[in-house]
């Protein structure tokens, strides 16, 4: 992950060129040990892919609802719409949040060294 | 989530004005069936059990209320005590010794304005949930 890389590269830099870094341990503390991505994954990671989860549970619950409409099983046909609707706009929500992610994504890598 | 509860109110709405509507479909389709004195159909009425209000505070909020509203919608269907038209029909196979025959009291002027303002009134719920989801789409368009 690019977030995990660029902290990794900031202690020492930070370090090397802010003194008062040094001197405050918090910091120092935080930043002398970058999240290792391999082992556990970070909170953000976790956070996407929850939300991709959840999504894929919405659509696939519609999927299902559509096909008990098309059997005929189904009473009331604005809850299924209403699935639709809501499933829709997770979909959507995603689709945003993935358009913001590799914005940012991109913004990074043209950035100059 | 907000736009879950919205689309929960407008839902439970339809569900209201969609009973109401077969509801009275069904008494007026047994409006013109005739049967004798004691065996006569008799019109049926939506009655919704309205939520319980002395236990929602103004404290509670506004959201409270909303759950509690949906949660409490319990529909029912009760049967109108309105006696049978007698109608003297000596020729008809179920009359009485008396020739007479009941038919259902139907009231179908009634039925008619039932079904249109179930009908408006589930158009309105369709709009207010098109509102909502309208919203929601609008706030995925922020900053972008």
């Amino acid at each position: 992950m690019s977030i995990d890389s660029l902290s990794a590269i900031a202690p020492s830099r930070l370090q090397s060129v802010d003194p008062i870094a040094h001197q405050h341990a918090g910091i120092n503390l935080i930043w002398a040990t970058p999240p290792s991505s391999t082992t556990t994954p970070s909170i953000f990671q976790q956070f996407v892919s929850d939300g991709l989860q959840r999504t894929d549970r919405l659509l696939l619950s519609t999927q299902s609802d559509l096909q008990r409409l098309a059997a005929g099983e189904v009473g009331s046909l604005h809850h299924v719409m209403t699935r639709i609707e809501e499933s829709r706009i997770a979909l959507q929500l995603l689709v945003q949040v993935r358009n913001r992610l590799l914005e940012s994504y991109q913004e990074l890598s043209r950035m100059q060294v | 989530m907000d736009y879950t509860q919205a689309f929960a109110i407008s839902s439970a709405g339809m569900t209201f004005e969609r009973t109401r509507l077969e509801v009275a479909a069904m008494n007026l389709a047994q409006a013109n069936t005739a049967a004798p004195l004691d065996a006569v159909y008799r019109p049926r009425r939506v009655v919704v059990q309205p939520a319980q209000r002395h236990t929602i505070g103004a404290a509670d909020g506004f959201n409270a209320l909303i759950a509690h509203g949906l949660d409490g919608l319990a529909l029912g269907i009760e049967i109108v005590d309105r006696p049978a038209r007698r109608v003297l029909e000596p020729g008809h196979p179920q009359a009485d010794a008396q020739g007479f025959i009941g038919y259902p009291n139907v009231d179908v002027t009634g039925e008619m304005v039932a079904i249109m303002t179930a009908t408006r009134s589930y158009e309105a719920n369709v709009a207010a949930m098109n509102a909502a989801r309208h919203l929601a789409l609008k706030c995925l368009e922020i900053g972008s």
